[in-house]
């Protein structure tokens, strides 16, 4: 006979092993190329005092963040507390994260190398620069072994997934043509079409959700949120809930 | 009368000891001489010549009252008396003269011991007058034409008169008018001859474009009368706030618009402020309450001749974020000397969930919620816990009052009515078996179900 599971009905035990906190989004990039953390709930968010900055560019998985600077990369934890600064070939760089939201990888368009956040250190990758013939517009980690990356060639778009421990290309498959673009944790892709920002999720089902501006870039800011950074007015906030999507606009930080 | 002047030429050259007489014009001191002509004005008007007293000698000298006889010369203007002037140092006197007819014009003038000699002609010309609150009112050469405030954009004309008072005729050769927001003369036409007792009427029109102070000049031959006028904005049309105060619900964010009566017909700036009224006792105010635009509760905008609604930006809507707890947010607007005023309440609400999920872990079940009470009085919350084949788990809903919890979490909470819960419920037994919670969480205004969270 199987056993019945017991709830321990004593429920201020239970929630003496719990707890209330303070909501938290994640972190956005402003206008200035500082780093905030934005608190509260969506529709009523609440845009916090500088983290870091100036900063290229940035991505937030809810377990780790990373940042990079003009010539170093910067990995914070959750509460955004630095733990690691590290030189990084100058310029840019696109970031993803594992599934399990601990593990990064990064490319630095520069200089054309990838590098694996794991277990607190940065770990090259000794990766083709031309593996993908074109430079990646977004970059995903999907294991211990495989990264994806959504390049361009021509007006056509990519989504390639490549064998980290020899560099083969282990599949690809074409993608409609967008603006900017970012690759999930969970395999997801966020798009940005004219009018509108799109999810993909890896079954193939799509949701979109009007976005009336045009939007120069999409940053993971934390679980379920995505920040569009655009060419006018204040950044927006892209919510991805199980079945719908909601934009909300970011305030503007006054700390 | 030249022949009295010709008496006295030898004084001033005996008075001379210590103080010099000048002509003062151009920025240039020119010494008098016995007789010393000051030029020439048409009959009507007047002219000014401004002279120096200027101390040469070595010591001081108290200049005593100045006289000036002679008819159609008086002094406009003169320094206290007795006047001490130090070494090197001047004091000016103006001498007005005003022809009453056309002919030659002396005057003594006397400042101490010095004396000499001034001479001008009256001139023949046209009068001109202007028609003031219907009456006529003479203008000499000099005078300023006024046209008072006027709204820009708009335009006022003056009526002048040119007349001949003389025995003869006399020509008019030039009427201009120069300067801009000025325009004119119309209704006449240059050169002219009028005849005694004629006259003619043109008018000149004042039409400002922009708000400001205007300059002109009205000329007639080699007379010269001074345009003046001043134009300034209209004020702003009626603005009101447009806002849907229905839909507002908190945490949400809600557009705003700036809408104006009629086209404005000036720009400025205007300012939107926000205030909230917190209807939950203890808690005075909500952080997330502001504008998205600025961060803030208070926010600039434009407006630009010929709009009908503000500009935030590119955007002629506004985000405003309605926060996290129950009250009135009033907005208010100042544009110049327009104000409004609109009130939106946030009404109290039953719990709202934003995300709900459910993590199974080998002996505990993880239930978090996130969402926002704007009451401030949840507590009780009550769960029911599902079987893998659709069976209650015995012994059914677990309800329990988590009110102290929530009053001390919101009591040092810093984002309004938002919060995080995480509970966790301990399992002996197998808890595979657990599929799935119904929660249910009360507040004051009512009670919130959430849809099933699946382990």
């Amino acid at each position: 006979m199987k056993t019945i599971a017991w709830l321990m009905l004593a429920s201020a035990a239970a929630w003496a092993q719990s707890g209330l906190s303070e909501p938290q989004i994640g972190f956005m990039l402003d206008a200035a190329g500082t780093v905030r953390r934005v608190a509260g709930i969506a529709g009523s968010l609440i845009v916090r005092g500088a983290v870091a900055g100036p900063v290229l560019d940035c991505a937030f998985s809810g377990a780790l963040g990373v940042a990079k600077l003009a010539s170093s990369v910067v990995v914070v934890d959750a509460s955004g507390k630095v733990v690691s600064s590290d030189p990084a070939p100058a310029g840019h760089a696109l970031f993803g994260f594992s599934r399990d939201l601990q593990s990064a990888v990064a490319y630095y368009p520069s200089a054309g190398s990838f590098a694996l956040w794991r277990a607190g250190a940065w770990l090259p990758l000794g990766l083709d620069p031309e593996i993908f013939e074109s430079r990646p517009l977004a970059i995903g980690l999907t294991d211990d072994d495989h990264i994806v990356a959504i390049v361009e060639r021509g007006r056509l778009r990519e989504l390639v997934r490549v064998r980290i421990s020899d560099g083969a290309i282990e599949w690809s498959e074409d993608l409609p043509e967008s603006g900017a673009v970012l690759l999930l944790s969970d395999g997801s892709i966020v798009d940005a079409v004219k009018g509108a920002l799109v999810l993909r999720n890896p079954q193939g089902t799509e949701m979109r959700v009007e976005l009336d501006r045009r939007v120069d870039a999409l940053l993971a800011m934390g679980p379920g949120w995505v920040e569009a950074i655009t060419a006018a007015g204040p950044p927006a906030a892209l919510s991805i809930g199980a079945h719908r999507l909601d934009v909300f606009s970011l305030p503007e930080a006054t700390q | 009368m030249i022949r009295r002047c010709l008496i006295a030429l030898a004084l001033p050259l005996c008075a001379v000891a210590q103080i010099q007489v000048s002509v003062y014009s151009g920025g240039t001191e020119t010494p008098v001489t016995a007789l010393t002509n000051v030029g020439s004005a048409a009959v009507g008007d007047s002219i000014e010549t401004i002279f120096r007293v200027r101390n040469m000698g070595a010591s001081s000298v108290a200049v005593q009252p100045i006289t000036v006889a002679g008819a159609c010369f008086s002094i406009s203007s003169a320094p206290p008396y007795p006047y001490v002037l130090a070494p090197a140092n001047f004091v000016e006197f103006r001498v007005l003269f005003s022809p009453t007819a056309v002919a030659s014009y002396s005057a003594n003038v006397t400042v101490d011991d010095f004396q000499f000699i001034i001479s001008a002609s009256g001139t023949a010309a046209p009068s001109l007058t202007q028609v003031e609150n219907g009456s006529a009112v003479s203008l000499s050469a000099g005078n300023s034409i006024d046209f008072g405030r006027i709204l820009k954009n708009t335009s006022e004309s003056l009526q002048l008169t040119v007349s001949n008072s003389t025995a003869s005729t006399l020509a008019v050769g030039r009427i201009a008018v120069s300067g801009a927001g000025f325009s004119g003369p119309t209704g006449i036409t240059t050169p002219l001859a009028l005849a005694p007792a004629n006259a003619a009427t043109f008018q000149i029109t004042f039409a400002p474009p922009t708000a400001g102070q205007y300059n002109g000049t009205l000329t007639i031959d080699d007379r010269t009368f001074a345009l003046t006028g001043i134009a300034y904005d209209p004020p702003f049309p009626a603005a009101s706030i447009v806002v849907d105060a229905s839909a507002a619900t908190s945490g949400t964010q809600q557009g705003l618009e700036v809408q104006l009566a009629a086209p404005s017909g000036v720009s400025g700036p205007g300012l939107l402020h926000m205030d909230f009224q917190s209807a939950v006792p203890g808690v005075p105010d909500d952080p997330a309450i502001e504008f998205v635009d600025s961060g803030s509760r208070d926010l600039s905008f434009t407006i630009n001749e010929g709009d009908t609604v503000a500009k935030f930006g590119s955007s002629t809507d506004v985000m405003f974020q309605t926060g996290t707890t129950a009250g009135v947010i009033t907005f208010t607007l100042t544009l110049g000397n327009e104000t409004a005023q609109t009130t939106v309440v946030i009404a109290p609400a039953a719990v709202a969930v934003a995300t709900a999920s459910g993590t199974r872990r080998v002996s505990d079940l993880d239930i978090t919620i996130s969402g926002f009470d704007n009451t401030r009085t949840a507590g009780q919350m009550r769960f029911t816990f599902w079987d893998t084949n659709g069976n209650m788990v015995q012994p059914g809903a677990i309800t329990s009052d988590f009110g102290p919890n929530f009053e001390q979490y919101f009591a040092n909470s810093t984002v309004g009515g938002a919060f995080l819960a995480r509970v966790t419920f301990p399992v002996t037994g197998d808890a595979s078996t657990i599929a799935g919670v119904d929660v249910e969480m009360t507040n004051s205004a009512g009670t919130t179900k959430l849809a099933r969270i699946t382990f």
